[in-house]
């Protein structure tokens, strides 16, 4: 075997493990996320659902979250990661953490997002008869659609980063590989190459979640 | 249709609370295009926010067809707006950025859970009839600032309101269109009898539809109100 079909060996399922990771954390903490981080709208400060003691919670919640450092995070959460993926190494498991690191980041940058919604078109539809459901399908959301993406792009660079830490501590994927040859084998090459990798991937999503962010700002 | 009594409503300004209306008082009848004037600043879009059960009014009290709506907030002022018909084009025209023309005029019926079909041919029809036909799948940063009143208009008309607010709804546009908006006002107000109050600068403009008004003016305190001065 020569030494680059070697790399590609190595390479691309590594590639393909730290991409599902990624992909798997990216929509499970949006999935989660986006809802906590409406709430926090809805709750806040002039928000249509202002509740004072709810958003003092949510809010306490999501910084706590926000505060406490990824290895610490992920080696404190192996109960649940066994509990929902029955092991606690290797991308599947890693996906639990890596969501849970996410989750309050994008009720942070959703929160803001949809802050910067104007008031009056808000207004406008509150004039129309619109319930709290409706202001969040029709407004909430798709007025602040272009901001969502950008914090999309923010938030999958932010754990293709996260991811290779994971790697370290026994996820697999890239950053594993870059760990497991060059700094425990000096195997410069391959570290390299999957850091290579890592780069390339964090310009295409940031590329794309441009592209699509300018696309929707109408 | 609408009386308002006694109404006072104040803001927190930098320096400590402004009284904008000072027991502001009128009626309006069911049928009546119903003017309000005054110089900037003087309160008629405040006016009219407490009308539209936007905003609290501190004291006094609004009735919009024999009920109380001036204490109503959340859900119960929303099923008043919807029962009683109301519906406001704002000074800021307020559309959603994210909706084309179309969208925009389609919103209110799909809040309304009318079926697709009929709200997009309701819709369009609104939009030809305020002379933008051509332009209903335009987003609204693409739309002129007369365009984006037009598509306002044709948004507040498009649930056949009962109760019409309507603040400087043709403060960008040219002689011509403005009257041709007001005549369009008039004739939905004539075959429909819907209510309508209109706050406006262009006074000559809105006289030949109005019956009656108010003048909003400033004093010491705030606000003194005189009915008909108009007519
Ligand atoms: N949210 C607010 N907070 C504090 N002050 C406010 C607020 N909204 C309005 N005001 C003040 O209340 C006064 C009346 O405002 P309003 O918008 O009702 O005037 P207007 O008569 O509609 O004026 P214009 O003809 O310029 O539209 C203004 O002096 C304004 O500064
Ligand atoms: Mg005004």
């Amino acid at each position: 075997m020569s030494s680059i079909e070697r790399t590609v060996a190595l390479l691309w399922p590594a590639t393909l493990e730290t991409f599902a990771m990624v992909a798997w954390s990216l929509f499970l903490s949006h999935l989660l996320g986006i809802p906590l981080g409406l709430l926090l709208v809805l709750t806040g400060p002039g928000g249509v659902a202002e509740n004072k003691l709810a958003y003092r919670i949510l809010d306490a919640a999501v910084n706590f979250g926000r505060s406490v450092p990824f290895v610490i995070l992920t080696v404190s959460v192996v109960p649940l990661t066994r509990f929902l993926t029955g092991t606690s190494i290797g991308p599947v498991a890693a996906v639990v953490p890596l969501t849970l690191a996410a989750l309050p980041f994008v009720a942070r940058l959703t929160e803001t997002a949809v802050l910067t919604v104007d008031r009056g078109t808000i207004e406008a539809c509150i004039s129309m008869g619109a319930s709290r459901f409706d202001l969040i399908r029709f407004v909430f959301i798709p007025e602040s659609l272009p901001s969502l993406v950008s914090g999309m792009a923010i938030t999958a660079v932010n754990l293709v980063g996260y991811s290779a830490m994971a790697g370290a501590i026994g996820g697999g994927g890239l950053g594993d590989l870059a760990v497991r040859f060059g700094y425990q084998r000096w195997e410069t090459g391959i570290m390299l190459a999957s850091v290579a990798v890592l780069v390339a991937g964090v310009q295409i999503i940031q590329l794309l979640g441009d592209r699509i962010s300018r696309r929707l700002r109408r | 249709m609408i009386t308002v009594e006694h109404l006072c409503k104040s803001y927190n300004g930098p320096h400590g609370p402004i009284k904008v209306l000072n027991d502001v008082s009128f009626q309006v009848q069911r049928g009546e295009i119903f003017g309000i004037y005054g110089p900037s600043g003087v309160g008629k879009t405040t006016l009219l926010r407490c009308l539209s059960l936007l905003e609290k009014p501190d004291s006094g009290d609004i009735f919009i067809a024999r009920e109380k709506v001036s204490s109503l907030a959340g859900k119960d002022a929303r099923h008043v707006r919807l029962r009683l018909g109301l519906s406001v084009v704002f000074q800021g025209y307020n559309l959603l950025n994210s909706r084309t023309a179309l969208g925009n005029v389609m919103l209110p019926l799909e809040i309304r859970r009318v079926p697709r079909a009929e709200a997009r041919s309701k819709a369009k029809e609104l939009l030809k009839l305020t002379g933008l036909g051509s332009r209903q799948d335009f987003y609204p940063s693409n739309l002129s600032g007369g365009e984006k009143q037009r598509v306002a208009i044709a948004r507040a008309l498009v649930t056949e309101p009962r109760v019409l607010l309507l603040d400087e709804p043709t403060s960008a546009l040219d002689r011509e269109t403005a009257i041709s908006i007001l005549q369009l006002v008039e004739k939905l107000n004539r075959i429909y009898s819907v209510t309508v109050l209109i706050v406006t600068h262009q006074i000559e403009l809105a006289r030949p539809i109005t019956s009656r008004g108010i003048f909003m003016s400033p004093n010491g305190k705030g606000v003194e109100v005189k009915e008909n001065v108009v007519n």
